[in-house]
């Protein structure tokens, strides 16, 4: 999420709030007023961002930026001021997805992971349910479960989940699990029980290779635990999908892997091949994962075209146009969440630019040498 | 010599050292063949001896008799393979089985 | 990663062409491997080098790691290939009557004469059936009206549909008909009634007159092939070419000519053809000198034949043919496939009964052929006097299933095809006197592994021109859908 920092004042503990951009009359609870000028009495806001110290009433808890920054928010942002004077947007109105983090404790530690895992904070699982609390339905579209991983937060993820199926059942929900937690048949029925109408658990798997997926996912035992995950969610017929990171590891058996997952998990509704974001630990284990995407464009295209022969949905992630066959092209989608999405200079030449993902502004220069603007549409 | 072949007028005959080959084997073998020829396996000293004769409908040439022999000698060769696949698999097999239609614990039976 | 040793897990294995052996497991994946390396994976000494070594893990040939983790994948897939099983009886077939306007020669229901109308199934007793299928735990029913030719007992026919789908209204369960039928003594009345209770028509069509009509004649002589095909027309005009297949019946007549029998099924508008070899008893072994052929001949006419549809579907016209179909749906997919004809244990009696005009019940229409002949070795027990689960849980099917499985019959055991074969323990019988039967000489086993064999040749080469015309037939979608060429 984009984050700012500024000149706190007041502000004690971390606070939720909903940005409006202009006084209202009638104003609700829970905003937080973006005032470029600076205001006087801020009274029935949660707090305020400001971009000229004026002098504010003292109990209102305010966060002063630089006028360049103070620009990004839109009314319906969900915003967190913290004592430190960071602002964070953790919930953009104009993104048709957004995730909803609610923990940095993860079971496994997976050698490419971008966001490496920490200890487990309440604050941020407070603050996704104060999130929840603050949205409006019709507000959203698609939201994005993700942490570390949600469900080592155990009862506290069914009652996160609870939450959404009371109040956004309709919003299309993608939960990102390592699905090792579904190995647990109780836990698997407790979801199963919550009945989302429109949730997808996004289970990641490595490797066709039981010791090959371990070594990546950094932990043993999580082949067969994802698996036994899976055989759960399959068992309550929930709506299941397959990441698969592609790294110098596993992707010299793509097509293989394909293979694996339509034989052993056909019950899964879509698959999603993805390239690597590179940062955090993907930069620390560079040089066991690192490869140019270009490297592996026609074992992706044999492992695409082999499950779209099966009549399983398939998807690539976070691969440019100009580094896919272009019969790929068909399966790549818009993958990279906006507040890090980035195109390169030679990106404007290119005739294509607006079907393509672009890249991870995460991933800095860490890209392939093949980037190239294509010139004739095809 | 460890096997030895022949084929006389309508009789082929294979015999195959006790100590490199299982009864087993030879017999499985030889099953292989019964559609075309009837078979009789023996024992003479130290050799188990299969004999065929071409039944009913079948009426090989001498070459023909000569193909079937010798790839009954190499089916034999493959029957102990599958032996000792049977040797080493089969109990697995029936845990799959079972535990198919029946969940087992099968950490507990593999243990055993 | 190095791992040092492995455990095997069961697999069959077999000699496929020169040097190279098919490897096939319980989860139903294959692999072709050098003979070789064959003897050296079995051997326990095949290094983790091998460039099978992953590949063979990844299949669950072997197992380097956790051992109890893939059993449970193995018997999860297992399962998954059996599921037919956990619906017990879905196809109830009826024997409406024997008589027949027809004389086809290589008839094995034995049309009567003058005390033929002894025996037509009486309404009531196909009602009687219709609620005995209803108690099958299956949620399809499909029930097949069968003869000599249905259309004759109209009444019987018209009763059961009636009254199953009375008691559907209770049971919710997929309702299905259909009816086998010749057509050549249809009328407009009937189709409408045919139309309007959904009942599919599968009919009988041998390939264009000079071939369907040396065969296929009428009891009182003459050719079949102008009546079927103007009947033929009606049926699709108002019933629509959806609800109509047909079946083709080789013999020596036409087991040459397979091209012209498939131009002919694309002509009249069909979407495939089921290329089905003769059987040898009834009437047919009888002129099985005269209408026989060796397997080795069908089997060799047939690759030609599907070497002639690949290329009609490579070259736009979508065209199934449907026993490859479902041979390769158990080779390239992990799931069931209900085709009572090669199931193990066996389809018959337990996937798919037959009910005669007395309320008998037999596993297969051979089964109640012979119960004709003097030999009831298949009764299952009779509607009006046997409750349901003496009939479906006696001791006829408890040997059948017992005596059918081919994990554990001679000759199929061991077998590299194993996996996605079954077996006939009706036909066993009738040719030696046995359920469980010999494979040797057996013709019903040499005509599968013909036709698998062929079909594994073409896996072997992997054209992916083939492989995108076979995954359109299993998953039913038309080649360019494969492909992702649709516009």
């Amino acid at each position: 999420m984009k984050s700012y920092k500024g000149t706190p004042k007041n502000v004690k503990r971390q606070i939720t709030g909903i940005i409006c951009t202009s006084q209202h009359i009638l104003l609700g609870t829970g905003k937080v007023l973006v005032a470029p000028n600076g205001i006087r009495f801020p009274f029935g806001y949660r707090g305020v961002i400001v971009g000229l110290e004026k002098q504010i009433a003292r109990r209102v808890p305010s966060i002063l930026l630089e006028s360049h920054d103070i620009s990004n928010f839109s009314d319906g942002d969900c915003v967190t001021l913290s004592p430190d004077g960071t602002v964070s947007i953790v919930w953009e109105s104009r993104s048709p997805v957004n995730a909803l983090f609610l923990t940095d404790a993860c079971d496994q530690r997976c050698l490419m992971c971008p966001q490496p895992p920490g200890r487990h904070n309440d604050k941020t699982y407070d603050t996704a349910t104060e999130l929840l609390k603050l949205l409006k339905p019709q507000q959203v579209e698609a939201i994005c479960i993700t942490g570390g991983e949600p469900t080592t937060l155990g009862g506290k993820f069914i009652d996160i989940m609870t939450a959404i199926k009371r109040k956004f059942d309709h919003a299309n929900v993608m939960i990102l699990t390592n699905g090792k937690n579904f190995a647990n048949f109780r836990f698997a029925e407790e979801f199963a029980n919550i009945g989302l109408s429109n949730a997808t658990l996004c289970v990641s798997l490595h490797s066709d290779i039981e010791e090959l997926n371990d070594e990546i996912a950094g932990v043993k035992g999580s082949f067969h635990r994802t698996t036994q995950g899976l055989y759960n969610l399959a068992r309550f017929r929930q709506r299941v999908e397959i990441r698969h990171v592609i790294s110098k590891l596993n992707a010299s058996r793509l097509e293989q892997f394909a293979h694996f997952l339509y034989r052993n998990f056909p019950f899964a509704s879509h698959t999603a091949f993805m390239g690597m974001e590179m940062t955090g630990f993907a930069v620390t284990n560079y040089d066991r994962l690192w490869i140019d995407p270009y490297e592996y464009k026609y074992e992706l295209a044999r492992a695409v075209k082999f499950l779209h022969r099966t009549n399983l949905a398939v998807s690539v992630y976070n691969v440019p146009l100009c580094l896919l066959q272009q019969p790929m092209w068909a399966y790549a989608r818009q993958s990279i969440s906006g507040w890090k999405n980035c195109y390169l200079r030679i990106c404007d030449e290119c005739c294509v630019r607006e079907k393509c993902c672009g890249f991870f502004s995460t991933s800095g220069d860490l890209l392939s040498i093949r980037i190239r603007p294509i010139s004739h549409k095809m | 010599m460890q096997q030895r072949i022949t084929l006389l007028a309508n009789t082929a005959t294979a015999s195959f050292n006790k100590e490199v080959y299982s009864h087993e084997a030879v017999l499985a073998a030889a099953y292989h063949l019964t559609g075309k020829y009837g078979i009789e396996v023996g024992v003479e000293d130290k050799d188990f001896v299969a004999m065929l004769i071409p039944k009913g409908d079948y009426s090989p040439t001498e070459a023909a008799m000569r193909e079937d022999l010798l790839s009954f000698c190499n089916d034999v060769l493959d029957e102990e393979l599958r032996l000792k696949l049977q040797q080493k698999t089969a109990n697995l097999l029936d845990v799959i089985v079972r535990h198919a239609f029946s969940p087992i614990d099968l950490r507990k039976e593999l243990g055993n | 990663m190095m791992a040092t040793s492995y455990t095997l897990l069961p697999f069959q294995f077999g000699c496929f062409q020169d040097d190279e052996y098919l490897i096939v497991n319980e989860s139903g994946e294959f692999l072709f491997l050098p003979r070789k390396d064959v003897v050296q994976l079995i051997d326990g000494t095949l290094p983790p080098t091998s460039r099978f070594f992953d590949d063979l893990r990844s299949k669950q040939f072997i197992v380097t790691g956790d051992l109890a983790g893939t059993l449970d994948m193995v018997a999860t897939r297992y399962r998954t290939r059996k599921r037919f099983l956990a619906n017990f009886t879905t196809l109830h077939m009826m024997v409406l009557t024997l008589r027949c306007n027809q004389d086809c020669k290589y008839c094995q229901v034995s049309s009567e004469s003058d005390d033929a109308y002894d025996f037509d199934m009486k309404p009531e007793v196909a009602e009687k059936a219709v609620e005995i299928a209803f108690i099958s735990p299956s949620p399809v029913i499909k029930i097949e009206f069968q003869g000599g030719e249905p259309t004759l007992n109209w009444e019987a026919l018209t009763r059961a549909v009636m009254k199953a789908e009375v008691i559907n209204k209770r049971s919710k369960k997929t309702l299905e008909f259909v009816i086998c039928t010749n057509l050549t003594n249809m009328t407009r009345s009937k189709l409408e009634f045919l139309r309007d209770h959904q009942v599919c028509i599968s009919t009988s069509l041998d390939g264009p007159e000079f071939l369907h009509d040396n065969n296929r004649i009428l009891r009182k002589g003459g050719g079949t092939h102008a009546a079927f095909i103007e009947k033929l027309q009606s049926a699709i005009s108002i019933c629509g070419q959806d609800r109509i297949s047909a079946l083709m019946t080789t013999t020596s007549d036409n087991v040459d000519h397979f091209k012209e029998v498939i131009d002919e099924y694309i002509r009249l508008g069909f979407p495939g053809v089921f290329f089905r070899a003769l059987n040898p008893y009834g009437l047919a072994a009888k002129n099985a000198e005269r209408l026989g052929y060796t397997m080795a001949h069908f089997a060799q006419r047939y690759e030609e034949a599907l070497d002639y549809i690949i290329e009609l579907n490579l070259k736009g016209t979508r065209f199934v043919e449907f026993f490859a179909t479902i041979l390769l749906s158990r080779i390239l997919t992990p799931f069931s496939t209900g085709f009572v004809d090669l199931q193990s244990p066996s389809g018959a009696g337990i996937s798919g009964v037959i009910y005669d005009y007395n309320g008998d019940v037999y596993p297969a229409d051979e089964g109640r052929m012979l119960a004709r002949m003097g030999d009831r070795r298949f009764f299952m027990g009779n509607i009006f006097t046997d409750r349901y689960d003496a009939i479906f849980g006696g001791p006829v099917l408890q040997e059948i299933v017992a005596k059918s499985c081919v994990e554990a019959m001679p000759g199929c055991a061991f077998c590299m095809f194993r996996t996605y074969c079954g077996s006939d323990p009706v036909r066993n019988y009738l040719e030696t006197g046995d359920i469980v039967g010999r494979r040797p000489g057996n013709g019903f086993c040499e005509k599968n592994m013909a036709v698998l064999k062929i079909l594994f040749r073409k896996l072997r080469e992997n054209d992916d021109d083939v492989m995108d015309v076979f995954w359109s037939w299993v998953t039913r979608r038309s080649v360019q859908e494969v492909r992702n060429e649709v516009i």
